[in-house]
């Protein structure tokens, strides 16, 4: 097998460009792939499900994978956003409770 | 500006441009946010140094990629023999919700001439993808203000890591300070606003890809390798809303 070793063989600054290189494909990919796709009614709404989707589903994960202090920080956040209209204001208020959360509950 | 309360047609290609201009409105309007890059950027710098990667390759990772899941799952595979084939795959799926993303910005990018389309999706991230979402609907037709808005995130992660693996660790646990929160929330108001908003046009049904989109991601979260949950939420939420709107 005289290709096992050839990848350990290579350098580990490698890594740098690999990493680059890769995360700079899936950045680009997703134009190329519709390149070709006729803007349909159908596709747009397709799209625009996509667009709001792939955001839920970060900050679901997230939760998921998160404790109580993050669930409330997000529903604070959601509730300020609701009220204000204000994203800024809503952020500010999501990280303010998760500071106080780690100050005064902390572990 | 025409107020969009329909749903998003296709822009024709003669409306979408790119300038400086947009760039300056990008960049100033995601500032607040990018600051927030500054913290994670130290924590990346200083995760980078303990995993044994040295100042200039830590930094030029954070210049050349951009990326805070990207690189945190890349520090795991700094070590010899690196494990390329498993680096490559944890790096793929911690990406590759950007495939998704750009999919979606393809009507806008796809209008550019190929220099300025890569140039402007060289900077795209969560933050400045999520943003362009109410904004184009809003009227925006600069592609410019997500490159702007991307590179001033990036620039400020990129000083972020520069500081964190020069000066160490300076500034200890980003949760101490809510930090960790930021990106979550931000997403948060920004699903708040555009649920808002598509509420007033389909009613109750706006709903329906939002509950779709966080079922699917929790229930495949141990299911699928990392990352992948959010490709799978995605689709299913792109298709609840195709079959929504049919019904």
């Amino acid at each position: 097998m005289p290709d096992a070793s050839f990848p350990s063989s290579l350098p580990i600054w490698l890594i740098v460009p690999l990493v680059a290189g890769i995360v700079f494909a899936t950045r680009a990919l997703g134009p190329v792939l519709m390149a070709k796709a006729a803007f349909s009614p159908r596709v747009t709404r397709f799209l625009d499900g996509l667009a709001i989707s792939v955001i839920v589903a970060m900050v679901a994960t997230a939760l998921a994978k998160a404790g109580p202090r993050e669930a409330v920080a997000v529903a604070l956040a959601a509730t300020v956003m609701l009220t204000t209209r204000s994203v800024f204001w809503a952020m500010i208020a999501g990280v303010a409770l998760a500071a106080g959360w780690s100050h005064f509950l902390p572990g | 500006m025409v107020k969009n309360d329909t749903p998003r047609t296709s822009p024709s290609d003669d409306t979408i441009r790119l300038t400086l201009n947009g760039v300056w409105r990008g960049g100033r309007d995601m500032f607040a946010v990018a600051l927030f890059s500054i913290p994670f950027g130290i924590a990346f710098g200083t995760a980078a140094t303990e995993a044994g990667v040295p100042p200039l390759e830590a930094i030029l990772m954070s210049v050349f990629t951009f990326s805070g899941v990207a690189q945190f799952a890349a520090l795991e595979f700094w070590e010899t023999p690196v494990a390329w084939g498993m680096l490559a795959f944890v790096v793929l799926a911690a990406s590759a919700r950007m495939v998704v993303m750009g999919a979606v910005l393809a009507p806008w990018m796809n209008a550019l001439p190929a220099g300025r389309r890569f140039l402007t999706l060289a900077w795209m991230s969560d933050p400045n993808f999520a943003k362009s979402q109410p904004d184009w609907r809003a009227g925006e037709r600069d592609a410019g203000t997500l490159l702007g808005a991307g590179l001033a995130l990036w620039s400020l992660w990129v000083v972020g890591t520069v500081i964190g693996v020069l000066g160490g660790n300076v500034i200890g646990d980003v949760s101490a300070y809510g930090f960790d929160v930021v990106m979550v929330c931000f997403f948060t108001a920004l699903v708040v606003g555009e649920a808002g908003r598509l509420a007033k046009t389909t009613g109750y049904k706006a709903f329906v890809p939002i509950a779709v989109a966080a079922l699917v991601a929790v229930v495949t979260l141990p299911l699928l390798p990392s990352g992948w949950n959010i490709i799978a939420a995605a689709l299913a939420g792109g298709v609840a809303t195709v079959m929504r709107r049919d019904a």
